[in-house]
């Protein structure tokens, strides 16, 4: 009985370690090849991640073709809202570059 | 001083019998620009994601994953790409959109019997002069490490142009490990325990780069994007032999 009433208490304990994310996050957003050009976004963790990067790479100069990059690897933010971004990604910060396409 | 961008002998050869082939090549540029010149360390072919004899782009993280790989005070200097059906090249609308896309950048056009170079800054277009030369000594690359940390610089870099650069340059590089490391906090204790990432060095040409990584199969994708399937001479050295 004791044995399970302590293994229940670690459990909670591992709940609570979890953090819950603020309905509304500012994120991050700089330019790749110009880190010192960041802009600031607040927005609702429900909003979906392209809206939020449309806006993010018109404010930037970006335009075409965008690659996301957050915490060092690839963003797949297709189909996803801000809060599945931060919770799959642990970050709030984002690099974006153009895709060169030439002809 | 007029400006003008180096080029070793051997990048360039390489890239002009790459263009010789019927279909679009692209390479993005990677070097230092350093007093009135640009000096061009290597160059990366792209991972197309799309080749034809008329259009060329790349895979779209490359450029991404290019940037935060190179050592500072390296970087990402322009692109060039080739025209296969010109004899005299000349920038098409796409080319011109995307070069202004850079803030600042180099760009170069390998047509059938001739090169263009120009320099894009702020939206402005302009000719630059090329020079195709071995590098010359106080053009070569030099590390200088701080810690875990490491800078590459021109060997000819005088004091005060060293003592300009390298904290900027120096704390771009901590931000960029602290933003990947993986921060511990012991509210007991009240300390901060941090875990640098991961990496490998890898040198190709003449350039630095240092390579973030995961795991094996993430690493083993990364050195694909980047450096694709060809064999390359690496002067490696990984984190993990620290430890």
């Amino acid at each position: 009985m004791h044995e399970k009433v302590r293994e229940k208490a670690i459990v909670i304990e591992g709940e609570k370690a979890k953090p819950s994310l603020p309905k509304i996050v500012t994120l991050y957003f700089s330019r790749a090849d110009n880190p010192s050009k960041q802009i600031e976004i607040k927005t609702s963790i429900f909003e979906i991640f392209e809206n939020v990067l449309r806006k993010a790479a018109k404010q930037l100069n970006l335009s075409g073709e965008i690659s996301v990059t957050g915490g060092g690897f690839p963003i797949d933010w297709r189909n996803k809202s801000v809060g599945d971004i931060i919770k799959e990604y642990s970050t709030v910060s984002f690099e974006l570059a153009s895709v060169d396409m030439l002809g | 001083m007029k400006e003008s961008v180096v080029f070793p002998r051997n990048i360039f050869k390489y890239i002009w019998e790459r263009s010789r082939e019927s279909a679009e090549v692209g390479f993005f540029l990677i070097g230092i620009s350093w007093r009135n010149k640009y000096i061009v360390y290597d160059a990366l072919e792209f991972q197309y994601a799309y080749r034809s004899s008329t259009f060329v782009s790349h895979e779209p993280h490359m450029k991404n994953l290019i940037i935060q790989c190179l050592i500072p005070m390296q970087k990402l200097l322009g692109n060039a790409h080739s025209h296969p059906f010109s004899e005299i090249p000349s920038p098409s609308g796409i080319d011109l959109a995307t070069w202004r896309g850079y803030e600042e950048g180099i760009f170069l056009i390998f047509g059938k019997n001739d090169i263009i170079c120009v320099k894009v800054a702020h939206g402005e277009i302009e000719p630059i002069d090329i020079e195709i030369r071995s590098l010359l000594p106080e053009e070569t690359p030099r590390h200088i490490a701080i810690g875990r940390w490491k800078i590459v610089f021109p060997a000819g870099m005088n004091h005060s142009e060293l003592m300009l650069y390298i904290p900027p340059e120096l704390s771009k590089l901590v931000v960029r490990e602290i933003e990947l490391a993986k921060i511990a906090i012991n509210p007991t204790k009240r300390v901060l325990r941090i875990s640098w990432p991961n990496y490998v060095e890898v040198t190709h040409n003449y350039a630095s780069y240092r390579i973030y990584f995961k795991g094996k199969s993430d690493l083993h994708e990364k050195l694909k994007t980047l450096f694709g399937c060809e064999h390359f001479k690496t002067a490696y050295r990984s984190s993990l032999n620290d430890n």
